[in-house]
């Protein structure tokens, strides 16, 4: 996946490496102003979009692919679970948790550096898989998918206990990559 | 979704003040999810699934089309819930940002004393919300 992804980020900054130049030689041309930017608003800590100077093609070859962690962080305890379990998994540096919000929100840099993301792990409480559906919905078909129910934690009966917490994390420590 | 309220304050309507928070990464993302528990908690709404909205959950959709009033809570400028909303088709809800509040990215601990302050303001929020 992470090659997949990597090869089409870096195709499609190459193409824009493209663009840009082209547009620079008709300068003034109503081209220029058309050529889209892909640089996040806000830039974000570990962003995989940060550009080479003179603006050339970004530099995805040379920067660590990330493993981005979804929670669906829900109102109930299995969400509670997922949530601190994300937290924990980040914390313990299997992975590095994401804003599952910002990808519901189309969040520009946050949905760039999921598209440049290496593996990608959802983690869902209930089966109304609301983590799994929100990135379906923003066109992220690729990741990991971990439901709480699956594991025999039934919502509203579970605890947001430590052990809890710990057993989703095992889990899902598991399903991503080293 | 047929909804009933429990924690309805006027008892004038059956539909439900939702909470909505980011629920996001960092520390203030942390802090806002634990303020929609609390607030929960205490009876001042009902912290509902942001990501049921992203998801275009459809029981989701529907408790949060009928609900009384909406309130999102949000970390830091990104305002993810509150775009996670707005692209759902949702435009009237009342918002709490934890940055306006003074609370730094990065440098905010989820402590007790934080998401009370969170609480505080939520729960002013509420109060003066609902359709009419």
């Amino acid at each position: 996946m992470a090659s997949k992804v990597n090869r089409r980020r870096f195709l499609k900054g190459a193409g824009m490496g493209i663009a840009a130049g082209a547009a620079a030689k008709v300068a003034a041309s109503a081209m220029a102003s058309e050529s889209p930017s892909d640089a996040p608003a806000i830039p974000l800590p570990n962003a995989q979009t940060k550009r080479a100077a003179g603006g050339t093609a970004p530099t995805v070859c040379c920067t660590p692919a990330s493993r981005l962690i979804f929670a669906c962080s829900g109102a109930a305890d299995v969400g509670k679970i997922a949530d601190l379990a994300a937290r924990k998994l980040s914390e313990e540096g299997a992975g590095k948790m994401f804003c599952l919000a910002g990808v519901g929100g189309r969040v520009k840099g946050i949905m760039e550096t999921t598209k440049a993301a290496q593996a990608i792990l959802a983690i869902d409480g209930c089966p109304l898989h609301c983590a799994r559906n929100t990135l379906l919905q923003a066109g992220f078909t690729k990741f990991e998918h971990l439901c709480l129910s699956d594991m025999g934690m039934e919502k509203g009966k579970t605890p947001a206990t430590e052990q809890a917490v710990a057993k989703v994390a095992k889990r899902g420590k598991a399903m991503l990559p080293k | 979704m047929a909804e009933t309220n429990p924690q309805s304050s006027c008892g004038c309507s059956a539909a439900p003040k939702l909470i909505f928070s980011c629920s996001g990464a960092a520390d203030v993302g942390h802090i806002s999810d634990l303020a929609a528990r609390k607030l929960t908690a205490e009876g001042a709404g009902r912290m509902f699934c942001l990501a049921g909205i992203g998801g275009r959950v459809s029981g989701i959709m529907v408790s949060t089309q009928s609900a009384q009033s909406i309130l999102a809570i949000d970390g830091c400028p990104l305002d993810c819930a509150r775009k996670t909303l707005e692209e759902a088709g949702f435009t009237e809800f009342e918002h709490v940002r934890l940055t306006d509040l003074g609370m730094e990215k990065g440098k905010t601990p989820a402590t007790d004393e934080a998401v009370a302050k969170v609480v505080c303001r939520a729960k002013a929020r509420l109060a003066c919300s609902g359709k009419v």
